[in-house]
């Protein structure tokens, strides 16, 4: 379909919500049912759409959702401390908000400010803290999603579940192949204090052993992170709570460090995180996509690389 | 001989040998099975609505036409592939200890059980991993890592017989999830065969990081699972132990929700609920000191005596002995009964404890010493042995495990009580906490006049809890799973959801053998 003719169209459809013309037509939806409505026009007409947290740049052909017309905090259940957020709200502004009641995300400070909470989640929430660090704790409980086809889907807010495959991780860092991320339940947790230590290992095994160690020893670190270069490998450990348990934990850790022959330092250096960052959806789950969005709305960038027909 | 046999177990002209003998190609003769005995055995799991069927003389609705013993991921591979060329419904089966009809085949499936897939193949202990074989049963794996001074840390009641597939299948939880979380926690890759033959290693720092999570709760419908990678912690070296007692449950909930969103991590957290409580009480610990596992204390089997025909008969009005023991005060009852358990290191337990102290009396505990969780640790598994006296002096009893967010937790119990009590007699207690909400854990008793009346009793009292636990905002399983028993409820919490999981099917086992009915539902849907 033509730019302009396509541009109307939306126009008709969905009102002043509507911006740019040409190769620049942005929609900025004021709620999910115009999402949906956005999405299945994608389908009747056959359009794709960029969504946060995709791949698919604006172009010929390319609608581009921007959620910035839903930042809201929808509601704080103080009692759970889960936080129901819109997709279009920035994280940044989510963090203040959860600061100014003595809770937080427990994100480290590397969140980018101008970020949106869909766009952080489909990246993979980069900066969140490790599961592993916390088995028990986890960032996102529940989601809002709309799906290629306009359909809405609400995995709704729950500690754990048992009722078949958690569809959470396949959207949270799944580069919105599956659909966008409207709106999340996020746990905050509460703000308490933090003591970081560093300690510095011969080798890379040393200081993944006493990564695996501190945790298995049931210490809950706040983030425990393992850097390295050349000739050293760097583990720098971050502790919270109450007085008493982070003086025990900071003990545990410490006989664990040193019995990989770790040595305490303040080297805090910015080295190359060793862990792997976030690859995106694996060949089955973008073939689900292709499977969820026959008339490809979301864009030919979840085809790439696919052997899986 | 054979005109005894139900009309479900009679041959079949020869069909099922021929299948077999394909299948004995794949996997070796004695490997495989028609046997009546065996397609007995393997026809259902230990869903207490099948149990009443057994009672009521249906030992086997659907008996599977043949039972395989694979021995490796490619004999599992070859089976699947076989079955999935002459579309032949597969059931996955581990030790048959699920209690929600997660196998129960459909007639002339293939049931193809992994207990020969036994091996715990590496333990790593400078990074704390364990690759084990799903077929392995869970005491198993727990006395191998316990022989070089791990734990997984999981420990279902269903441990002696349950298997390291079937925990990853129905997204299972241990008693001590506070300290290890759930089984999908510990999961840090795995093996599988998909519907159509395809084998995938998944790895969670790969292809396995949106996969696994997928897999893992499929419940059979999705993949065979053949082995995984867990991660293991050291054997606690000591455990501490703390009980409270609490005016209401709502003061004990509350005590449970201040610890953990202040991070503490008691391996075990179970508050009862006074009437619970008042049972849980009666559970005093061995009089011989016993080790880190005990084995499950002998049940004195009911005879059909004066006792037995009174508690079956108050059995059959519910509503009235629910609706007394819920006008009583909690205190009347001795209140609500908060037991803690910790498994860290000595110096983290010890600090974990004082600061447990502080927070449960401040919430209004009143401290009740250690013997009260030392005596649940003795009897912890217990409790899966204590149905078959009930089941044999004709009652019911069956067991409902949901969650949902701390807002709504007590209002989920309330309305599920509620749900329950004009059916069968109700109980509660809280276990497997987090920082933003918890599982309740209910148990309920009923009888009938007759098995018939029983089957429509037991089945109206689940379709209303369900729907009160939907309707509360809960999730219908935190870790038994759906399998048939909840499956009819799944669209209502789900929605579409549910459709996702279908399109993924699709993709994984497009010609739908692989436990068809289970999770998601379909035709054979057993309700």
């Amino acid at each position: 379909m033509h730019a302009d003719v396509l541009g109307q169209c939306l126009r008709d459809a969905l009102g002043d919500v509507v911006r740019g013309a040409h190769d620049t037509l942005r929609v900025r939806p004021e709620s999910i049912s115009q999402i949906s409505r956005l999405f299945r026009l994608a389908n009747t007409h056959r359009f794709h759409i960029a969504v946060p947290g995709s791949q698919l740049v604006a172009g010929r052909g390319v609608v581009t959702l921007d959620l910035d017309a839903l930042p809201r905090i929808r509601a704080l259940d103080i009692e759970s401390q889960i936080l129901h957020v819109e997709g279009g709200a920035l994280v940044s502004t989510v963090e203040c908000h959860l600061r100014a009641r003595g809770l937080t995300l427990g994100a480290s400070d590397v969140l980018d400010p101008r970020q949106s909470v869909s766009d952080w989640l489909a990246s993979g929430a980069p900066g969140a803290r490790a599961h592993a660090d916390d088995p028990v704790d986890q960032l996102v409980c529940g989601l809002d999603v709309v799906l290629p086809d306009g359909t809405e889907l609400t995995i709704r807010p729950a500690p754990r579940r048992a009722v078949g495959p958690d569809l959470v991780p396949a959207f949270v860092g799944g580069r919105a192949a599956l659909g966008v991320i409207v709106g999340a339940h996020l746990v905050a947790r509460r703000d308490t204090p933090r003591t970081q230590i560093t300690y510095r290992f011969a080798t890379r095994d040393a200081a993944e052993s006493a990564r695996a160690w501190v945790r298995g020893y049931g210490v809950r670190p706040a983030s425990i992170t393992l850097t390295e270069d050349s000739e050293r490998a760097i583990l720098i450990v971050s502790i919270e709570g109450s007085r008493g348990v982070r003086d025990a934990c900071l003990a545990t850790v410490a006989r664990v460090a040193a019995e990989r022959g770790g040595i305490p330092c303040n080297d805090a250096s910015p080295l190359a995180p060793s862990s792997t960052p976030i690859s995106g959806p694996s060949a089955i789950v973008r073939a689900l996509g292709r499977a969820l969005d026959p008339a490809n709305v979301l864009g030919p960038a979840r085809t790439e690389g696919d052997s899986l027909s | 001989m054979n005109a005894a046999l139900p009309e479900s177990l009679r041959p079949d002209g020869g069909a099922h040998e021929a299948l077999r003998r394909d299948l004995a190609a794949l996997v070796g003769d004695t490997h495989t099975s028609t046997a009546t005995a065996d397609r007995v055995a393997y026809a259902r799991d230990l869903w207490p609505r099948q149990v009443i069927g057994v009672r009521a003389g249906i030992p086997a609705p659907a008996p599977p036409a043949v039972v395989v013993w694979p021995a490796h991921v490619d004999e599992v591979a070859a089976v699947v592939r076989y079955a999935n060329g002459h579309q032949i419904p597969i059931v996955p089966y581990g030790a048959g200890s699920g209690v929600c009809g997660g196998v129960l085949p459909t007639r002339g499936a293939i049931v193809l059980d992994t207990k020969r897939m036994r091996a715990v193949r590496a333990i790593d202990e400078a990074r704390l991993i364990v690759d084990a074989e799903a077929g392995i049963l869970g005491q198993h794996l727990e006395d191998r890592l316990g022989e070089r001074g791990f734990t997984l840390g999981h420990f279902p009641s269903s441990i002696y017989c349950s298997t390291l597939g079937g925990w990853l299948a129905g997204r299972s939880a241990g008693q001590c999830s506070g300290r290890y979380g759930k089984i999908e926690d510990m999961v840090l890759g795995l093996t599988c065969v998909d519907g159509r033959g395809e084998v995938h290693r998944l790895d969670l720092e790969g292809d396995g990081r949106d996969l696994i999570p997928l897999v893992v709760g499929s419940e059979g419908i999705l993949a065979v699972l053949t082995d995984a990678r867990l991660r293991i912690a050291p054997a606690p070296r000591t455990r501490r132990f703390a009980s409270y007692t609490f005016d209401t449950t709502e003061s004990g909930l509350a005590a449970i929700r201040t610890m953990l969103q202040a991070g503490l991590r008691p391996a075990v957290a179970r508050l009862y609920d006074p009437f619970d409580s008042l049972i849980a009480r009666r559970n005093k610990p061995p009089r011989a000191p016993s080790g880190i596992i005990e084995g499950p204390a002998p049940t004195k089997p009911l005879s059909p005596g004066l006792g037995a025909r009174l508690l079956t008969r108050a059995l059959r009005s519910p509503g009235a002995l629910n609706t007394l023991i819920e006008s009583l005060p909690g205190p009347a009852l001795g209140g609500a009964m908060l037991i803690l358990v910790w498994e860290d290191e000595p110096a983290v337990a010890d600090a974990e404890v004082a600061e447990a102290e502080r927070l449960c009396t401040q919430a209004g505990g009143r401290t009740t010493g250690e013997e009260p969780a030392r005596a649940w640790l003795a009897r912890r598994h217990s409790v899966s042995y204590r149905q078959s006296p009930m089941l044999a002096m004709g009652a019911f009893v069956d067991t409902m495990e949901v969650a949902s967010p701390w807002s709504t937790l007590l209002p989920m119990y309330r309305a599920v009580h509620h749900a329950l009590s004009p059916h069968v007699f109700v109980m509660a207690h809280f276990s497997h906490a987090y920082p933003d909400g918890g599982s309740i854990y209910f148990t309920f008793a009923g009888a009938a006049a007759d098995d018939e009346s029983a089957l429509a009793k037991y089945d109206a009292a689940w379709r209303d809890a369900l729907r009160a636990v939907v309707d509360a905002g809960g999730t219908l399983s935190h870790h038994h799973g759906v399998g048939r028993s909840k499956a009819p409820a799944m669209r209502r919490e789900q929605g579409a959801a549910i459709d996702v999981v279908r399109a993924l099917k699709s993709i994984l086992d497009p010609n739908d053998i692989l436990n068809p009915g289970a999770l998601i539902g379909g035709a054979d849907d057993a309700r």
